[in-house]
């Protein structure tokens, strides 16, 4: 192996320089200005852990906020890869549908968040909304729901709308789930198991390594997305529906505090790098081929 | 056992019509409302009261740049979908086959865009490009894309990777072939549906980001297609009909994109077949 | 193999630290220095008035004649950030690397930012020393956004005056008439109710604007004290009787005597519920005019029912844009005056009657004559413009006065104020912190 070493060096370089390009020098100031006060326009001076000391003491929304983010992690990891997984593995028995379901569950995905933005606040618009309508109609009597603003509500309508992502899921087991040769099939069902039998103990551990890379995908998209929030609750009523980076991007665009924005992010990427490791972990991804 | 079936069916059936609902009640939505006037849609009407208004597509292109933003997405998806394959793919070849010191800090480093939110990376990134005279560019923006979508490329053709067994790069290896020839005569061609599925999303990212690309650019002529649909929203007066009609212009290239890569994953999943 | 990846790696960090200080040290874009007599001087300029804004053709029709007028001697680049969002956004993005354009427009606190990071030139002596361009911006708009010290750091193009709008067949069902005082106010709204019509058109999503404009009117109608706290730039705090008392009325109003959408919604959908005739009254702007004859927005014969009216206690918002900022204090000689010629043009007698015509906003002063047929197309803004003279209070709005994080924050409690997760004073101490986020550290 190591005589392929200036391989492995050409190999690896464009990457790297990409890496440093971009996100080393990024992370780098990012880790710096966290430790200063930073506002827009202002001069920079240093302020040591004043910024990380007021985020966990004072700031009742941001602890809110990573415990909405977390919740949301756990949720995407789990019953997100579940419904994708589940999907991919009935697919995967080549029926009619097949891949006409397949093109069609990722199609919300493709849809540009502005326009996802107001589909949502149009269909579930309390008076006008198609959902509402719909739950008239089986009812009987008008529903008048606000499914955004009602605090009870809301944070159930916003992981509602991230539902879709599971078809990036789905297809990315598909396309791994067909590099298993037909014979492993046949054999088990030479040996008597079912096909959901087969499904559990042959193909779902032979996937371990795409589940897991679908849950990093899944679960470190919680630590990227807001578009939908932006656009429907702005993370509220009051801080509910609230995740980390909907309200670094209010630090850092509204209040034009960047040393604590920056101070939340170097918690956001802790928080992703503790995600990333422990999703790693549980799905043996270290393993050598 | 027998009992057992009809009710796997029909939960089957269930579930399976819930996703298809939910999955295509969006884009449906969305191509009615192209055709309907500003308040219809905001009155979440059926129906197209008002007659069918193709003048929003008319009203789409007027609005908004369109051609222009077309072309620059077109031109900056592919290139940022070429290079980010290529420069990743080879990563991952290296990082699952060969064993190294440095291994685990270059995965996590390259995981690394995953954690990194993208408000924290507006500023700095600016910055970078200024300096470099990169802002503002067409280049600037690819070389951001194709850095931005380093993670799932690399996890996805990682995961790949992982799963075709080392005999046949031992076979070509005794028949005299060398690390590069094997990777592209070997492993390219058994990896086609996963350069398929990455190549997919990382085109989609590339296609509908916003952020970047307006902060990153400045000028008109350098823009992309997602800044065209916020030239339908103002304050004050937001035209929803055009606006719609100009997603709808914007997802088709999309989709199709979509479905020729799907054959490609099936294609490559027909031959892959072969490797038991 | 160590030493070779080594290698590299030392060769990528000092890459790395070679960037760090590139970027570090780069402000602007290298300036003409020297620049020849035949090149026009380039001076950039960015703008958030293009696809549907309201003023998109008004601003390229006045882009368009600058460019016309100073053809070979001055070009303007202009680069165009559709909905308002995404220009804060990007001008926060120049400011924070002092790379903002040349001419921009400071709302949203964009000008505070501009003065902060050393890019803002004090155009007070300009000004002064300019008598024609002095007699068409007019005392009022310089001594609206002139500073304590004497200093005047933004001009605006247009002057705002707001009340709000009224279905006159709903009221006349009902047997009311526009309000004389708040009580007759929440009277009315119950009269309306009872006669089957929801009375106000409001929203708690973006910046809560019509739902603000009624806040500000009930503080700005009360008495002295409410008038000058809503005339003050940047109050510090709001846990006062004035903005509580206000707060719980807004907070009934919200949850009796609105749409079930109101709470998150956006303006388009407070104004379709107007334009839809879902509503009687909505608080907004004369620029909302020209949507009641548009009959894809608005029902047919709209423009025939509304009315326009003062607020009680006979308020009005009247207030200026907070307008144009130069930020060519580190610019060559030869940049700064070209974008003086650029600023003068947009704040001037032209630029202001292009406005007025092509998208409802009111001059500045007087000098700018409004033309018969405006006046006789637009019958609802001259009433609006008669009826502000006599205006007894005359108030900013919560855009101009409050800071963004504080527009922020209303727009996340109203809904927790109209579901009972927090009373009027828990509010009102939420917006003091709000507030205190932009304090000095």
């Amino acid at each position: 192996m190591t005589k392929n070493r200036k391989w492995i060096i050409l190999f690896l370089t464009p990457g790297i320089i990409l890496f440093i390009f971009v996100f080393l020098i990024s992370i780098v100031l990012l880790v710096g200005t966290s430790f200063t006060n930073w506002s827009i326009g202002s001069s920079i001076s240093f302020s040591g852990i004043k910024n990380y000391i007021y985020l966990f003491t004072k700031d009742k929304d941001f602890i809110t906020s990573i415990f909405n983010t977390i919740k949301w992690i756990a949720l995407q990891s789990t019953i997100h890869i579940l419904i994708g997984v589940g999907l991919a593995l009935i697919l995967a028995k080549s029926k009619w549908y097949t891949s006409l379901v397949r093109t069609v569950f990722f199609i919300p995905n493709i849809i540009s968040s502005a326009a996802l933005g107001l589909l949502f606040l149009c269909i579930m618009n309390p008076q006008f909304g198609m959902v509402n309508n719909i739950i008239t109609k089986i009812m009987g009597e008008q529903f008048v729901h606000n499914w955004f603003m009602n605090p009870d509500t809301a944070f159930f309508s916003v992981t509602m709308t991230w539902l879709p992502y599971a078809g990036l899921v789905t297809i990315l087991v598909m396309a791994e789930m067909a590099s298993i040769s037909k014979e492993i099939y046949e054999a088990a069902s030479i040996d008597g198991a079912s096909s959901f039998q087969q499904d559990i103990y042959i193909v779902l551990p032979m996937m371990r390594n795409i589940i897991g890379t679908a849950t990093i995908l899944a679960a470190t998209s919680m630590l990227q997305k807001l578009d939908i929030i932006i656009m429907t609750t702005g993370g509220g009523p009051g801080a509910r529906t609230m995740n980390m980076p909907m309200y670094l991007y209010n630090t850092a665009l509204v209040d034009n505090n960047y040393g604590l924005a920056n101070a939340q992010g170097v918690i956001l990427i802790i928080l992703g790098l503790i995600t990333l490791i422990s999703v790693r972990k549980i799905y043996r991804m270290d393993k050598e081929h | 056992m027998k009992v057992i079936t009809p009710i796997k069916k029909t939960l089957t059936f269930i579930f399976i019509s819930f996703i298809v609902i939910i999955s295509v009640i969006p884009f449906i939505w969305v191509f009615a409302s192209s055709f309907r006037g500003n308040a219809e849609i905001m009155s979440s009407v059926s129906g197209f009261p008002s007659g069918l208004h193709f003048d929003n597509y008319v009203a789409a292109f007027k609005i908004a740049p369109l051609m222009i933003f077309y072309k620059n997405s077109v031109v900056v998806s592919i290139i940022a979908t070429v290079i980010n394959l290529i420069i990743f793919s080879m990563a991952a070849y290296v990082i699952v086959r060969c064993k190294f010191k440095l291994k685990k800090t270059i995965i996590i480093a390259f995981s690394l865009a995953l954690v990194i939110p993208g408000a924290a990376l507006l500023q700095p990134l600016y910055n970078t490009l200024s300096a470099t005279h990169l802002y503002d560019t067409l280049a600037g923006l690819i070389i951001v894309y194709a850095a931005l979508g380093m993670p799932t490329t690399f996890y996805i053709m990682m995961s790949y990777i992982q799963t075709i067994p080392y005999t046949l790069e031992e076979a070509a290896y005794i028949d005299g072939a060398g690390f590069f020839r094997t990777f592209m005569q070997i492993i390219l061609p058994l990896t086609r549906p996963a350069f398929a599925t990455a190549g997919v999303l990382q085109f989609l990212f590339c296609w509908n980001e916003f952020q970047f690309g307006l902060t990153l650019t400045g000028d008109k002529m350098n823009r992309t297609v997602p800044i065209a649909l916020y030239y339908f929203k103002s304050s004050f007066a937001s035209d929803y009909g055009a606006m719609f009609a100009a997603t709808v212009l914007v997802t088709i290239p999309s989709i199709i994109i979509y479905m020729l890569m799907q054959k490609q994953i099936i294609s490559g999943l027909v031959s892959g077949s072969v490797k038991g | 193999m160590k030493s070779m990846l080594k290698k590299v790696m030392a060769l990528m960090v000092t890459l790395t630290m070679v960037f760090t200080l590139a970027a570090c040290g780069s402000k602007t874009e290298k300036s003409d220095d020297t620049v020849s007599k035949d090149k026009p001087v380039e001076i950039t300029y960015a703008t958030f008035m293009v696809g549907s804004h309201v003023s998109a053709a008004a601003e390229k029709e006045v882009l368009d004649a600058f460019n016309e007028k100073y053809e070979g001697k001055i070009k303007v680049k202009v680069e165009e950030l559709p909905s308002d969002d995404a220009y804060v956004n990007k001008m926060k993005a120049l400011a924070a690397a002092g790379a903002l354009p040349d001419v921009i427009n400071g709302k949203n606190g964009l000008r505070e930012l501009a003065i902060k990071n050393g890019q803002a030139v004090d155009i007070m002596p300009l000004v002064e020393a300019d008598a024609e361009w002095n007699k068409y911006v007019g005392e009022g708009a310089i001594n609206y956004s002139k500073t304590e010290d004497g200093k005047l750091y933004s001009i605006a193009n247009q002057k705002q005056i707001v009340g709000y709008f009224y279905n006159k067949d709903m009221f006349e069902t009902t047997g009311i008439t526009p309000a004389k005082t708040w009580e007759e106010f929440m009277s009315n709204n119950e009269k309306l109710k009872e006669a089957g019509f929801t009375p106000l058109a409001m929203m708690t999503g973006e910046n809560a604007w019509t739902t603000n404009l009624w806040l500000a009117a009930m503080i700005g109608t009360n008495g002295d004290e409410g008038n000058e706290f809503m005339n003050t730039n940047y109050p510090d705090s709001y846990d006062n009787d004035l903005v509580v008392n206000a707060l719980t009325m807004v907070q009934k109003c919200l949850k009796d005597y609105t749409t079930p959408d109101a709470i998150g919604a956006i303006y388009a959908n407070a104004a379709n519920n107007f334009l839809q005739e879902n509503t009687a009254m909505i608080a907004n702007g004369p620029w909302m005019v020209p949507d009641f004859t548009d009959t894809s927005k608005a029902k047919e014969g709209l423009v025939d029912r509304v009315g326009v009216s003062l607020y009680p206690n006979d308020g009005v918002v009247a207030q200026y844009e907070i307008g144009y900022v130069l930020c060519t204090a580190n610019k060559s000689k030869e940049e700064q005056e070209a974008a003086l010629e650029f600023l003068k043009f947009k704040t001037g007698k032209e630029a202001q009657k292009i406005f007025l015509e092509k998208s409802g906003a009111l001059p500045l002063t007087a000098n700018v004559e409004i033309s018969d047929e405006y006046k006789a197309a637009n019958p609802l803004v001259v009433d609006l413009i008669n009826l502000a003279d006599e205006a007894k209070y005359g108030f900013e709005n919560m855009d101009n006065t409050a800071h963004s994080s504080v527009i922020e924050e209303f727009s996340l409690n109203y809904p927790e104020l109209v579901y009972g997760g927090i009373t009027p004073e828990e509010m009102a101490s939420k917006l003091t912190q709000a507030a205190n986020k932009h304090k000095e550290q």
